[in-house]
Formats: structure tokens, C-alpha cells, sequence
């Protein structure tokens, strides 16, 4: 359906003049006030260097098709309290969505948080305003035309002058924004406008943030007292002794004119780690927990996060990361939404995104056509072998003419092999992982395991053996009790890969393979001795050319395998060890990394 | 006023052409743009691309060269890809498009990968599922906005919707045989 959704960005005019009849049933459903077509109208002549002249003025209502006014902005969202329940539910989800991403990103997730986006919430835009027509340079066809300076941002005085300078009557007008108080927040028509000198300019000044528009200030107060209370709650910490430690400033009983944002920003400050969003999150955050109202989640797969979290703030809900999965998208492109795109939700709902951490242009492997193995008693075809950059499949069918499907199971094993050197790197039961019974004696199965840049670099196999004995002991590893089998080997499935890497050395003789998803450590430092340096340097580094380094690892060895913005996987063998880290890499950049205190160049 | 008549009063008198114009297609224009940046907009920002939009219209109808068999068609060819172009400035997702590109894209009509068949089977689903897809995917009308124009409940537009796309898929893939 994607020659549908981008009908709107591929549409010629003759597709439209085929779409006639939908395009004027859109039309005939739309109608607007006579005060915006009258301003429209009046910006279009303008524009095309025409007279506005008293002929061109609208006579009200005539050409709204309509009896009804078309709506030109949302309904305005009331701002009441949702309460404490609502609030403390947010709260708990963004926790929980925290807590989530610390387990399964060693407990830091790569967070942008978002800028709060005051032109776009909907509690904050400017419904009431009534732009002013330009009328003073409607008779003035041969006044100069200038642009509209840009003036958001700067202190009032400096902006007046500005605009008075460039020729234009000022209409001042003051609303909560978050440009700063004092400060311009925004012009009509905007900077950068063509406008001829004379025209009227509407310039706002910004009075406050933007929370504060409309919004009972005791209520306001005792929200936040909640949200701190809750938080610290969470936190495990009371209120007493918060003020114990922090004295008097941040009195959570007061709901006056003490309140300040400095008061959000410190609790924002306080718990970012926590929430993992800045002071103005928090604010977006605390904001929209006021509003009532649904809205329909946009769909924000395949853009940026940063794009993602301002299409989802816009869109009236609270943006958070939810981790770095790898799927078919461009790498760094959102690949995952927590919610559903269309789906209706509160205003003020977390809505997750995930993005694609890995490249999946590595996966110059092929999808596997197929290979089988057939005697008498036995058939076995495989049926897929692919890779999606992250894991390998492999889909085996097995089907035997004198075996029940439970007699078929734990009799074959598989070994994982690189293909260059034949040292094997994961074996396994077959069936093992996700199984279908298909009948007495056919199994369908997929097996499913982490690519690692050795992989890629070296190629794999598949070997398929037929064990005569196999007592599986569920309290040892697989690999155990497969060694036990006397095995032949059935099926072996090569699998290449192409994917370009580069070979760094350290001084101790270790080697470092770079590739284009990540970075294998040979090492011949043994287990126990890496333990106990992963326990003191727990960090690898990466030195690009030009002396700039970038890192991404945060280890746990408990965890056994550690996962941060990039994933990371280890393995230890009798020789040493090999130690992964996804991520796609510039390896034509990275001049050197340092690894655990050891330099590779 | 029928488009023939607006168009040759837009040849002969661009300044009343042009009045006309705005003033029986404002609401449409008005309604294309603030389906597609009523959330990333002010109202004054959507005020000034449907300016913009009848200009770029206008612009055409003064050159020879661009046959204008449609005002609604061609508005909204124009209308969908000025607001895109604002849409996708507004989240920083692309740099702008110039106003030239804009009308040369649309001029140049872009069906090298011709959208007709898929319009066709569109139109095969019959009404008012073809209005409630062409809505929902040309216009990019949220569910509820369509339920709201066409006098249904949300759910009834999700299941049409949902259906539809099953049936049109199927239509395309039979065509393809």
C-alpha cells in the first residue's frame, strides 16, 4: 500500500482530474469564515501586486458552499486537571518505559529529549488571535516592498526597532510562549514575509511559559506538589525529607507566587536520569497531563527521533525512546511506535518509538534458496537462511518415514561453523526454538541467533548431524549433552557474506576486527583475566581520523551481555575471546580503538 | 462559475479571474492545507500557504504553456504538494522545495509512474468507499474528520477503511495477472 500512502506526494494534476468526483466531495464538505477568506483574499492580491479594491471584497457567506463554518482550529482543549490518578499513570509509564530501557540498555538509553513546541501544542496556539489585515497598504499598490525581519527571540525593544526600521506599523500583543519573558515569541505575518511597508505587524511577547496560559495557578501548584510527591515516591524518598535536605526552597506545601520555574526546572534536573527528560520535557510533560481531549497518534515510522518525538509532541502526546531494535528501515529511522498510527488516544499519552540501530545494508547475505537432505528414512529441507543484519534464521523442515515427531526431536543437532577457519561457534538441538508440530512425523522449525561481525567477516555454515544416542540433561548446557551423540553429519549450508572490514593490532599481539556493524576482539587475555579488566576499564572508545572519539559502552558483567545505544556481545572460549559490538561503523573513519585501556590502531 | 469561465476570466481579466478564484475555491484550498498542517501549524501558517498556494496557481494560469483542464484538480495537485513540503519543513524531515521545483514536478506531471491504474481500483471499490480511501491516503483526512464529513460513526470509516484496502489490494494484484 505504499503506492497509496504516497498518492499525495506523487499525484500529477491528471491523476487529480481522475479523482475528480472524491476531490469535489472533499469540497463540498469545506467551508470557511468569511473573516478568513477575507484575509486570504486580501494576502493572494497583495501577493499577485493587485488593488484590493471595495469590488473584491467579499460579500459574507456567499461562496461558503456550506451553511457551516468550517472549523479552523481544533476544539480548544479545556485546561482542567486530570488529577492525580491520570497524572501518576503518566508517570508510571514513563518509569516504566525508563526502567525498561535501563534493563535492556544497561540503563541509559540514548535519549534526544524534545524541545517543548509551543506553536504546535494545542493548549498553546492562538486560536483567539485575530491576525489584522494589512488595511494600511491597500491603497498603497506603489509603497516599497520589504520583508518581515526575524525578530523571535530578541528582547522587545531590539525587535521594535527592527520592525519600526524596516518600515511597518507595530500591533503589540502579549501571550505565554517560550521565548523567554520579554522576549518576541512570534510575528504575524512571520519573518522573512514579503510585506510592504506600512502593513501592520503583529508582534507577541512572550509573558511566561507558555504552561501558565489560562491555568489556575493554586491548581497549577498542587499538581506539581503531586508529580513531586509521586516521583519521589517512586524514588523512595518523602517529601520531608526532601525539604530536609534542600532546607526551605522547595516547600512542596505552597501554592503562591514562590512558585517558579526554577522549582520544575530543579525537580526536572533532579530526575532526569529518571525520566530521562530535560527541565522543558518535564514541562511538556506536566503540561499536556493537563489537557483533556483525544487525539490520533501520527504515524512516525521511518522518520528520525528527532523528527518522530515533534511529530508526536505536535500531535498532543509525550514522546519518549523506547530503545534500538534492528528491523528493515534505514539505520536511525524509526522502525517501531508504541502506539498505533490512527489509533485515538489521550492527550498527554507516552507514545514510544523504537529506532533501528543497526545497518541493515550489511545484509548482503542472500536469502538462502534452499538445500535438503533426503534418505530413505529421513528428509530434511532447508526452507530458509536469511539475515537481517542482526540475526541469522534458518527455517529447516524435517520429516521422517519410520520416526514420530517426538522421536524426530532431540535426535538432530546443528552446528553453527566459520566457514574459513571451521571452529564452531554455537551448536544446538533441533527442534530448538520456535517449532511446529506439522504432524506425526514432520517438524517445521526456525532457529534464530545474533549475527556478529566474525560472522559476516568469515562466512558461516550450518552442519546437521544425526546423533545415534542423545540423553538430554536439562540441567546442562545443550552443548553438553550434544557431545555426548555420536554424530554424522547430514546437511551442510554455507552462507557468505561480503561485508567490508578492516584489521587493527595492539601491541600485545591481540587483534581487532572493525567491520561495518561492529568490532570483534580476538584476544588471548583469558576469561578471568578480561573479568577483571572489564571490571576496572569497562569502556571501549573510538578514534576517528580526525582525533574526534565517540564511545557507546556501558558494561555489566553480570548481565553477560551488555547493551547500551549499540549492542554488545561477548563470548568467551579456552583461547581467549571474542567480543562484538554492534553499531554501524564509518570504518574508513575510525583510525583506532581503544579497548578496555588497549589500543588497537 | 463554471472552470472554463473562471479560467478565460483569468486570461482576460487576471484580477478579477484571480477574486473569483480565491473566492469559490478559498474553502476548499483552505481545508486541504489545514488537514495536512493543522498540527504542525498556527492558523496564520496555514492562512498564508493557501495564499501562497492560489498564487502558485495563478502564476500558472498566466503562462502559456500550463493547460489548466481542472481548477480543483490542479488546485489540489498544488495545494497537497506546498503543504507537504511545509509539513516536512516543520519536522525538519526535508529542505525546502523550491517554488519552481514545485511547479515544475507538477507540470512535468510526475506519472512517469503513472498513479492511474492505482486510482482506477480505487474507483472500483465503488462509493463511498473510493471517497472515505481518497480522503484518508490523498488527503491524509484523520478517520474521524471523514466519519465526521460523510455522516458515520468512526467505526463504521475504520472497518470501510480496513475492508477497502483488503478489496483494493486484491484489485491490484488481479490487474497484475
Amino acid at each position: 500500500m505504499n503506492r497509496l500512502t504516497d498518492l499525495a506526494k506523487t499525484a500529477s494534476e491528471k491523476d487529480c482530474e481522475q479523482m475528480q468526483n472524491e476531490l469535489e466531495s472533499f469540497r463540498d464538505t469545506a467551508s470557511i469564515s468569511d473573516d478568513a477568506q477575507q484575509r486570504i483574499l486580501s494576502s493572494v492580491m497583495k501577493k499577485a501586486g493587485f488593488e484590493m479594491n471595495e469590488a473584491l471584497r467579499m460579500t459574507k457567506g456567499k461562496y461558503n458552499r456550506q451553511n457551516r463554518t468550517h472549523t479552523e482550529k481544533p476544539e480548544p482543549v479545556s485546561v482542567v486537571r486530570r488529577g492525580r490518578h491520570a497524572l501518576a499513570a503518566c508517570i508510571a509509564l514513563a518509569v516504566i518505559a525508563a526502567t525498561a530501557g535501563a534493563v535492556i540498555f544497561g540503563g541509559k538509553l540514548n535519549i534526544e529529549p524534545k524541545k517543548p513546541q509551543p506553536q504546535t501544542s494545542p493548549v498553546l496556539s492562538s486560536a483567539a488571535e485575530t491576525p489584522v489585515s494589512s488595511s494600511s497598504s491597500e491603497g498603497g499598490a506603489e509603497e516599497a516592498e520589504t520583508t518581515v525581519p526575524q525578530v523571535v527571540g530578541l528582547p522587545e525593544e531590539q525587535a521594535v526597532t527592527e520592525l519600526e526600521d524596516a518600515g511597518y506599523v507595530l500591533v503589540r500583543r502579549e501571550r505565554y510562549a517560550y521565548a523567554g519573558e520579554g522576549n518576541v515569541s512570534d510575528t504575524f505575518p512571520a519573518g522573512g514575509t514579503a510585506l510592504p511597508k506600512g502593513s501592520e505587524v503583529i508582534y507577541y511577547v512572550c509573558k511566561g511559559p507558555a504552561m501558565y496560559d489560562d491555568m489556575d495557578k493554586e491548581e497549577l501548584c498542587k499538581v506539581v506538589d503531586e508529580l513531586a510527591d509521586t516521583v519521589m515516591e517512586i524514588h523512595g524518598e518523602t517529601i520531608d525529607k526532601y525539604n530536609a535536605e534542600h532546607e526551605t526552597k522547595f516547600s512542596l506545601e505552597r501554592a503562591d507566587e514562590d512558585f517558579t520555574m526554577d522549582y520544575l526546572r530543579e525537580l526536572g534536573e533532579r530526575y532526569e536520569a529518571l525520566f530521562d527528560l530535560t527541565p522543558e520535557g518535564m514541562l511538556d510533560y506536566i503540561e499536556k497531563s493537563f489537557m483533556t481531549g483525544t487525539a490520533e497518534v501520527p504515524d512516525v515510522m521511518g522518520l528520525t527521533g528527532e523528527e518522530a518525538a515533534a511529530k508526536l509532541s505536535a500531535a498532543g502526546f509525550v514522546p519518549y525512546p523506547d530503545g534500538i531494535v534492528s528491523t528493515y528501515v534505514a539505520e536511525g529511522a524509526v522502525c517501531w511506535q508504541t502506539e498505533y498510527e490512527g489509533d485515538i488516544r489521550d492527550i498527554g499519552t507516552p507514545v514510544g518509538y523504537s529506532i533501528n540501530g543497526v545497518d541493515i545494508s550489511v545484509k548482503n547475505v542472500p536469502e538462502y534458496d534452499g538445500d535438503s537432505y533426503e534418505d530413505d528414512e529421513l528428509s530434511i529441507k532447508v526452507n530458509r537462511f536469511m539475515c537481517d543484519g542482526c540475526c541469522f534464521y534458518v527455517g529447516f523442515s524435517m520429516e521422517s518415514r519410520t520416526e514420530t515427531h517426538e522421536e524426530l526431536s532431540d535426535r538432530y543437532s546443528a552446528h553453527v561453523v566459520l566457514a574459513d577457519t571451521g571452529e564452531i561457534i554455537d551448536e544446538f538441538v533441533l527442534p530448538n526454538t520456535k517449532t511446529e508440530i506439522m504432524g506425526l512425523n514432520k517438524i517445521e522449525m526456525i532457529q534464530g541467533y545474533p549475527v556478529t561481525p566474525e560472522m559476516l567477516e568469515h562466512g558461516i555454515k550450518i552442519d546437521v548431524f544425526k546423533m545415534d544416542e542423545f540423553d538430554w540433561e536439562i540441567d546442562k548446557p545443550a552443548s553438553e549433552s550434544i557431545k555426548k551423540g555420536k554424530k554424522d553429519r547430514l546437511l551442510s549450508i554455507p552462507l557468505e557474506s561480503n561485508v567490508p572490514t578492516k584489521t587493527l593490532t595492539a601491541e600485545n599481539g591481540d587483534s581487532l576486527t572493525l567491520s561495518s556493524i561492529g568490532v570483534t576482539v580476538h584476544s588471548s587475555m583469558k576469561a578471568k583475566e578480561l573479568k577483571e579488566a572489564l571490571d576496572k576499564v569497562p569502556y571501549i572508545i573510538f578514534i576517528n581520523k580526525d582525533g574526534s572519539c565517540f564511545d557507546g559502552y556501558e558494561y555489566n558483567f553480570d548481565e553477560g551481555m551488555s547493551m547500551c545505544s549499540r549492542r554488545v556481545l561477548h563470548r568467551f572460549t579456552d583461547g581467549g575471546y571474542s567480543w562484538c559490538f554492534y553499531g554501524n561503523m564509518d570504518i574508513e573513519n575510525i583510525e583506532a580503538v581503544k579497548v578496555n585501556g588497549i589500543l588497537f590502531e | 462559475m463554471e472552470d472554463n469561465e473562471l479560467l478565460g476570466l483569468l486570461k482576460n481579466s487576471p484580477q478579477e479571474g484571480l477574486a473569483a478564484v480565491v473566492k469559490q475555491y478559498s474553502a476548499y484550498v483552505y481545508k486541504i492545507a489545514y488537514t495536512r498542517l493543522g498540527r504542525v501549524c498556527s492558523r496564520e501558517d496555514i492562512e498564508e500557504a493557501v495564499s501562497d498556494i492560489f498564487m502558485r496557481f495563478f502564476l500558472a494560469s498566466q503562462n502559456d504553456g500550463t493547460e489548466i483542464r481542472s481548477v480543483c484538480a490542479y488546485l489540489a495537485a498544488v495545494s497537497q504538494r506546498h503543504c507537504i513540503n511545509i509539513f516536512q519543513r516543520q519536522i525538519k524531515r526535508t529542505p525546502e522545495v523550491s517554488l519552481d521545483e514545485i511547479e515544475d514536478t507538477v507540470s512535468e506531471e510526475i506519472s512517469a509512474e503513472s498513479n492511474y491504474e492505482l486510482i482506477d481500483a480505487v474507483h472500483k471499490l465503488g462509493e463511498p468507499d473510493s471517497d472515505i480511501i481518497i480522503r484518508r491516503y490523498y488527503f491524509g483526512q484523520p478517520v474521524s474528520g471523514i466519519a465526521n464529513d460523510l455522516n458515520m460513526k468512526s467505526n463504521t470509516v475504520s472497518q470501510r477503511l480496513s475492508r477497502g484496502l483488503k478489496r483494493l489490494k486484491k484489485i491490484l494484484e488481479e490487474g497484475m495477472r
